[in-house]
């Protein structure tokens, strides 16, 4: 059947999507991006994206290192405010309440999670 | 001009997907707008995706309509091109719908087909966003027709006997409709060959037959475009070839040979698309000439030389292929849908071609192209409305097609940056090939 479709580009949209990013800073280079590789499948909308470590870094995953790796991304690329970034950490080998502060010494209060 | 087009169960096309020329309330390039009085159009579309992303479907598809109306039948074995990824005993019709706009009277014309055969078909034209008159609705052999499709009772019978006798199950009706010269029909029909233009990065010369029909001697605007192009290329003249050696060299028949001689005397001028050339005939009192294009080349020491086309480069013969487009853009409501926009052509070549094309106060028609160029993802050239994404869904294997618009908060990033980084989708997820080295593959 014919339809009528409406004749304003907002009435056309059917689904409003949005632009975020989600960024996932994380310790190791394999396993970690394996978990996260499952979204690949789901939409094309999610993109896990390995940040490498820097040459150097490549066997210091202390919190510190990941930290300063995602720095880097985040002056290279650039955020929005409705991005977030994410840190996934082992926490068996570290001290839980030191790394929530070093972390927000280095990134502005509220804006990432 | 274009107002939608919209597609389902078609190639990579399960749902309805569409694509509109509507224009949104963004105030950007307020010239890019055309204003109808009931309905705003933009006068461009970009749309971005991945390879295999179904892009090139879309064009498929709007060629894929316009051939069956022109042909006056449907496509000759349908399921072959329905979306295959469906539960075995899922059955839907192919459908294909296209609005546009003729001298401010907006058209909505529809094709449904299943089982080899028209489902539906129908012509509406639209008074207004509301108002609508149906001239003809068709659902597989009864068709109703508007009051205003005749003039009087036995018209109206003349119709309804041409269709039970003659309208088979495979007829485009469209096509098939005895036109006179006040039926709408026949502008429509106008506008969906001959206006709407579709040009593919494989033909070769697809729009060569134009500019020679175009052509006249003393027409020069098409050699004075080309010289802003770095080609090298300074001018584009006719040169006037034998008869006897175009026939030989084209290995007419006799047959052929008096068909075309026919064809000229009365058409006056005509185009002959050879295997390697196009020729321009025009017919001078008894007898007639024949004429092909070469481009000149002046080298800044006064050496000039002539080539004949197959003897210039991909790139110039692809910018003799949309140069057409800047000048008939200018001059007539032509839509013009260009697949892989940037084939041989260089990145601020094709950028500069969109631009200087866009920046044209008085645009009279509309260009829609596909492409990867990300460079022209710059809302210094497009407006928000003209960006359009297209994206295989991997869970059903079905083409999503989106435009820009349709993201909030609305979009006032850099555009080409955030393509890039993924924020719209419709890029190359090359994720998961990063663990996979050659070696790898050499050992699989």
């Amino acid at each position: 059947m014919p339809k009528n479709r409406g004749y304003t580009r907002e009435s056309s949209i059917k689904k409003w999507r949005d632009y975020n990013l989600f960024v996932i800073a994380c310790e190791g280079s394999v396993t970690e991006p394996l978990y996260f590789s499952h979204f690949d499948t789901i939409s094309k909308r999610l993109k896990v994206d390995v940040i490498q470590p820097a040459e150097g870094n490549k066997n210091k995953s202390a919190p510190r290192y990941v930290l300063d790796n995602a720095i880097k991304y985040i002056e290279k690329e650039g955020l929005l405010k409705e991005d977030s970034l994410w840190f996934v950490m082992d926490v068996d080998k570290f001290d839980l309440v030191l790394k929530s502060m070093v972390f927000r010494d280095q990134l502005g209060p509220g804006d990432y999670h | 001009m274009l107002i939608r087009f919209v597609v389902s169960n078609y190639l990579s096309f399960k749902e309805e997907t569409e694509i509109n020329m509507l224009a949104s309330a963004v105030k950007s390039h307020p010239h890019h707008v055309y204003d109808s009085g009931k309905v705003q159009l933009v006068k461009a579309g970009a749309i971005y995706g991945a390879n295999a992303s179904g892009k090139s479907n879309l064009i498929k598809a709007i060629d894929a309509l316009r051939s069956q109306i022109k042909q006056g039948f449907i496509l000759p074995n349908s399921e072959a091109v329905a979306f295959r990824f469906k539960e075995k005993d899922e059955q839907k019709p192919i459908c294909f719908e296209i609005e546009f706009l003729i001298n401010e009277t907006m058209y909505h014309y529809g094709l449904e087909i299943q089982s080899n055969q028209v489902q539906q078909e129908w012509l509406i034209k639209r008074l207004s966003a509301k108002k609508e008159i149906i001239l003809f609705e068709r659902k597989r052999d009864s068709v109703e027709w508007h009051s205003s499709m005749y003039k009087n009772a036995n018209e109206h019978t003349f119709l309804k006997l041409g269709v039970d006798k003659l309208v088979q199950p495979n007829h485009v009706l469209l096509s098939h409709v005895l036109i006179k010269d006040k039926n709408p029909i026949k502008e429509v029909l106008n506008f969906l060959l001959n206006e709407l233009i579709l040009i593919y990065p494989q033909s070769n010369f697809t729009a060569y037959p134009l500019i020679l029909s175009l052509f006249d001697k003393e027409s020069v605007e098409f050699g004075e475009l080309i010289s802003l192009f770095d080609t090298g290329m300074t001018s584009l003249e006719l040169k006037e070839i034998d008869f006897n050696e175009f026939s030989q060299s084209e290995q007419l028949s006799e047959a052929v040979k008096s068909d075309l001689q026919k064809r000229v005397t009365t058409e006056k001028k005509s185009v002959f698309q050879g295997k390697w050339f196009s020729y321009l005939l025009v017919s001078e009192g008894a007898s007639i000439k024949v004429y092909a294009m070469q481009g000149r080349h002046q080298l800044p020491n006064g050496l000039s030389e002539q080539f004949f086309m197959h003897e210039e480069s991909d790139g110039t013969r692809r910018i003799l292929d949309l140069i057409p487009i800047l000048y008939l853009l200018q001059k007539k409501s032509y839509v013009f849908i260009i697949d892989e926009i940037e084939r041989s052509l260089h990145p601020s070549l094709i950028k500069q071609l969109v631009e200087t094309l866009l920046k044209t106060e008085d645009l009279k028609g509309q260009l829609i192209f596909t492409t990867h160029e990300s460079n022209l993802l710059d809302l210094t050239v497009l407006r928000s409305d003209e960006i359009w994404f297209m994206e295989k869904d991997p869970q059903t294997g079905a083409s999503d097609c989106y435009s820009l618009t349709s993201f909030k908060p609305r979009v006032d990033l850099d555009i080409e940056k955030g393509y890039l980084n993924g924020r719209f989708g419709a890029i190359p997820f090359l994720g998961n090939l990063r663990n996979l080295t050659l070696n790898d593959l050499e050992y699989a």
